[in-house]
C-alpha cells in the first residue's frame, strides 16, 4: 500500500499524467524510483523508458496490450516490443524538446490488429540526468481493441463451426447447397446480401449455377429481412429448416443462377478462371481487383451487380465449384474480413459437396449390387419352382395314367352289361351308377393331366441352342459359385426342332444340375449341338466323377438316386420329355473321367409364322 | 359280305377283352395281340382289315409298330388308341388314320373304326398316306 500511496501522491503532485496535448510548465522535478512506482501502478496502459530507450517500468495493461508478461519487458529496448517501424514513427523533433511536457499522436499497429494513440512525454528528472520518457497509450476505437477483435474472430469461427456441423450431417446434395447458401446470407451467419453456387458438371463438361439465396430488390429485402431477424431462430435451426430449396422470394436469384454457365474448357471465361483459381477473386466496380481486368459486362448485367466476391471451392486439389457472394442490396463494401470468413465457408462447402458426390457414387454402386443380388435370388427361386412344379406335374401325370386304364376297363364293362337291359331290370340302376361314377373319375383324371406338364405340351418350332443358352443363363450364378466353366458350342443353323420349349429347357437344366453335382470341386460343363441326318444331337458333357458301374443300369428308373435328398426323378423326367419329343437319350460315363449324355431329337427346319408369339 | 377283321394290340388284358366284346357286338371279327412284337409276327397271317393300336406298351411302342405295318401293308389302316392325349401333338402320330383317347365310353373308338372302314370301302382303293 505504501507504493500505491506514493503513486497517488506523485500523481497529485504532477496534476496527473497529461491525457491531451496541452503543455504545462515543467516546474516539478520527479525522483526516478517514484516515477517507476507510479507507472507500475497506473491503471491505463503506460510505459516508462529509461534514457537508453529500454523499458524501466510498464503498467499491467501495457504489457497485456503487447502480449507480454510484465517481467519479460523490463530492460528490453522499446523497439523490440513495438517493432522498428513503430518506434521510428515518432516525430523527429520530439527528442529535441527535452524537459518539456508535450504530446504527439501517432498510431502503432501492433501485430496488425490494434490501432492506438500514444502520447509521449519527456520528463525532467531530478538530479539533472538524461530524460526519461513516458508513453501513455489510449485505444483509438473502442470496438477495435484486441480483445473485441478476438471475440469477433471467435464468433466468426463458431459460425463456421455451426455450418460445418450441419453440413456434416447432410447427405443430399440439394440439402448441402441450401445449407451453404443460407449460411452465407443469414443475419446470424455471414450476412452477405446474396449468394450463388455453381457446380462443375463433368458429364456435360460445364460449370453451371445450381442454386442461389437472396432478395431480388431493396423492397423485397425490406419485407423479408425484418421477418427473418425477428423470428429469433438460431443459425443452426435456420440451417436445418430444409424447406423447399427455392423459396418464393429466392425465385429471381435462382433464375439468375440457372442462367450462369460456362464451358469448362473456356479458359478465358471469368467464371472458369475464378473456378480454376486457387484464391478468391474480388471484383470491384466491374473490374477484378488484383488484375484490373474488366469483367464481361454481360455477366455483370445478368448478376445485376458490379462488385462481388468469387470463392473457388477446392477440396484437396479437386475443383468442385464456385461460390459467388455480394451485397447487391445494401451496397455495403465487402471487407477483407468478410472475404476471410467466406473462404472458410468455401472450404467447408467444397468438402461437403465432394463428399456428397462420393456418397452418391457409392450409393449407386450399392444399388446396382443389390439389384444384381435380387435378380440372382429371383432366378434361383424361379428355377426351384419350375423344378418342383415339373416334378409334381410328372408325378401326378404318371399317377393319373396308371389310374386311367383300370377305369376304362371298369366303366367299359359296366356299359357293356347295361346294353340291351330293359327299364325294369333290377341290375340296371347299380350298373348305371358304376358307369356314371367311373365317368366322373375319368373327368377328374383328365383335368389333372391337363394341368400337369406331362399332358400339356405346346409343340412349336424351337431352337435348342437358344434353349441351351437360356439354361446356362439360369444356372450361371451356381456355375460360378461351384467354379465350373460353362461352354456352349453349336454348329451354325443347328438345333432346330419341334417341341415344347419349357419342357426341353427343364430337361437340359436337370441334366446340367446332375453334371454340377458330379463336379463338387469345379470343372467344365459343355453343351455341343450339331445336326445329324434328320436329327439334332446334343452332347452334355462334364469333367466330373462319373457314374458308378452298379447304378448305371437303373439310371432311368424312377426313385434311383445317388444323392442324399435327391428325388430320383431327374433322369426319368428327362427321359420322358425326350421320349415325348420322339427323341432318344444315351449316357456314356467313366468313373473319375466324366459323363456325356447324348440327346437325339428329330430335326425340324420349318419355322412357322406365328410361332414366336 | 364277309365280316371286317379287326386286330387289336393292347397290353392290358382287361381292355383287350372289353374291346373284343364291344367290336364283336358291332359285327366285326376280332383278333388281339398283347405286344407290338406279337402283332408284327402275326399280321401277315391274320391279314386284318384294320388295326387298333395302343401306343405305350412294354417293348416296341405303338407308333414305331405303326410305321412298320405301313411299310409292309400300306393298305391296312391304323387307329391309334391311347390314354395319352399328348401323342396327338406328336407329328409321327399324324400318319394314323384316326386317333382316339381311351375312355370307358367306347363309343368314340367304335365310331372311329366304323368311319375308317366305310371310307376305305367307298374309295375302293387304298388312300395315299395322309401326312
Amino acid at each position: 500500500m505504501s507504493l500505491a500511496s506514493a503513486g497517488e501522491e506523485a500523481v497529485r503532485n504532477t496534476g496527473g499524467p497529461p491525457r491531451s496535448a496541452s503543455p504545462s510548465p515543467a516546474t516539478l522535478e520527479l525522483r526516478v524510483p517514484d516515477l517507476v512506482k507510479l507507472v507500475f501502478q497506473w491503471e491505463q496502459p503506460a510505459v516508462l523508458l529509461d534514457p537508453a530507450g529500454r523499458i524501466a517500468s510498464w503498467s499491467r495493461n501495457a504489457a497485456r496490450l503487447y502480449g507480454r508478461s510484465r517481467a519479460e519487458g523490463v530492460e528490453v529496448p522499446w523497439p523490440e516490443i513495438v517493432g522498428e517501424v513503430a518506434a521510428l514513427a515518432e516525430p523527429p523533433w520530439a527528442g529535441s524538446l527535452r524537459n518539456h511536457f508535450f504530446c504527439t499522436n501517432h498510431e502503432i499497429d501492433s501485430r496488425g490488429l490494434v490501432r492506438m494513440r500514444v502520447s509521449r512525454t519527456d520528463l525532467p528528472v531530478s538530479g539533472g540526468g538524461e530524460g526519461y520518457r513516458l508513453y501513455l497509450i489510449t485505444e483509438l476505437t473502442e470496438p477495435e481493441t484486441l480483445r473485441s477483435r478476438l471475440e469477433r474472430r471467435v464468433a466468426e469461427l463458431s459460425i463456421i463451426r455451426e455450418i460445418a456441423e450441419v453440413l456434416q450431417s447432410a447427405m443430399d446434395l440439394s440439402d448441402i447447397l441450401h445449407i451453404i447458401l443460407v449460411g452465407a446470407t443469414a443475419g446470424q451467419g455471414l450476412s452477405f446480401n446474396r449468394a450463388f453456387l455453381l457446380l462443375a458438371d463433368g458429364e456435360n463438361n460445364e460449370l453451371r449455377g445450381r442454386a442461389a439465396v437472396g432478395p431480388s430488390s431493396p423492397e423485397d429485402a425490406s419485407r423479408i429481412w425484418p421477418e427473418l431477424s425477428s423470428s429469433g431462430t438460431t443459425l443452426k435451426d435456420l440451417l436445418r429448416s430444409l424447406g423447399p430449396l427455392i423459396r418464393e422470394s429466392d425465385r429471381r436469384v435462382n433464375d439468375i443462377a440457372g442462367n450462369l454457365h460456362a464451358d469448362l474448357d473456356d479458359a478465358d471465361h471469368f467464371l472458369i478462371r475464378a473456378f480454376r483459381s486457387t484464391s478468391t477473386v474480388r471484383v470491384r466496380d466491374g473490374r477484378e481487383v488484383a488484375s484490373e481486368r474488366e469483367v464481361d459486362p454481360a455477366l455483370l448485367e445478368s448478376l445485376a451487380v458490379r462488385s462481388f466476391v468469387a470463392v473457388p471451392l477446392v477440396d484437396e486439389d479437386r475443383h468442385v465449384g464456385l461460390l459467388l457472394a455480394d451485397n447487391a442490396i445494401t451496397d455495403k463494401t465487402v471487407e477483407e474480413r468478410d472475404v476471410e470468413i467466406l473462404e472458410l465457408l468455401g472450404m467447408q462447402a467444397a468438402i461437403a459437396i465432394h463428399r456428397s458426390s462420393l456418397t452418391q457414387e457409392l450409393q449407386s454402386q450399392a444399388e446396382a449390387l443389390e439389384k444384381a443380388y435380387r435378380e440372382m435370388r429371383e432366378s434361383q427361386r424361379r428355377l426351384l419352382q419350375a423344378e418342383r412344379l415339373s416334378t409334381l406335374g410328372q408325378m401326378s401325370a404318371s399317377l393319373a395314367h396308371e389310374i386311367r386304364n383300370p377305369l376304362v376297363a371298369m366303366g367299359g364293362f359296366a356299359r357293356l352289361l347295361l346294353e340291351g337291359r330293359t327299364e325294369d331290370d333290377r341290375d340296371r340302376e347299380p350298373l348305371e351308377i358304376i358307369a356314371d361314377e367311373v365317368r366322373r373319375l375319368e373327368g377328374i383324371v383328365g383335368r389333372v393331366l391337363e394341368f400337369s406338364s406331362g399332358d400339356r405340351q405346346r409343340m412349336q418350332w424351337a431352337d435348342m441352342s437358344a434353349i441351351a443358352g437360356e439354361a446356362f443363363n439360369l444356372l450361371q450364378w451356381e456355375l460360378d459359385k461351384a467354379g465350373i466353366v460353362g461352354l456352349l458350342e453349336a454348329d451354325p443353323g443347328a438345333g432346330h426342332v419341334r417341341g415344347d420349349r419349357d419342357r426341353l429347357l427343364q430337361a437340359l437344366i436337370n441334366l446340367m444340375q446332375n453334371s454340377m453335382h458330379a463336379m463338387p470341386d469345379g470343372g467344365t460343363l459343355s453343351i455341343r449341338i450339331r445336326n445329324g441326318e434328320g436329327w439334332v444331337e446334343l452332347d452334355i458333357e462334364d469333367s466330373g466323377t462319373g457314374i458308378q458301374e452298379e447304378v448305371r443300369s437303373g439310371l432311368f428308373e424312377p426313385f434311383t438316386t445317388t444323392r442324399p435328398g435327391g428325388t430320383g426323378l431327374g433322369l426319368p423326367i428327362v427321359s420322358q420329355i425326350i421320349a415325348d419329343h420322339g427323341g432318344q437319350i444315351s449316357i456314356k460315363s467313366r468313373e473319375e473321367q466324366g459323363t456325356t449324355v447324348r440327346l437325339r431329337i428329330p430335326a425340324w427346319q420349318e419355322k412357322e409364322e406365328d410361332d414366336d408369339a | 359280305m364277309t365280316m371286317p377283321k379287326i386286330m387289336i394290340i393292347e397290353d392290358e388284358k382287361n381292355l383287350r377283352l372289353l374291346y373284343r366284346m364291344d367290336l364283336e357286338k358291332d359285327g366285326h371279327e376280332v383278333v388281339t395281340a398283347g405286344t407290338a412284337e406279337e402283332c408284327l409276327a402275326r399280321i401277315d397271317d391274320e391279314a386284318p382289315d384294320l388295326v387298333v393300336m395302343d401306343i405305350r406298351m412294354p417293348g416296341m411302342n405303338g407308333i414305331e409298330a405303326m410305321g412298320r405295318i405301313m411299310d409292309r401293308h400300306p393298305n391296312v389302316p391304323v387307329v391309334l388308341n391311347t390314354a395319352y392325349s399328348s401323342y396327338q401333338e406328336n407329328f409321327l402320330s399324324w400318319t394314323a388314320d384316326a386317333y382316339v383317347v381311351k375312355s370307358s365310353d367306347t363309343g368314340e373308338l367304335r365310331s372311329a373304326v366304323g368311319k375308317v372302314l366305310r371310307d376305305r370301302k367307298q374309295r375302293g382303293v387304298p388312300p395315299a398316306l395322309a401326312i
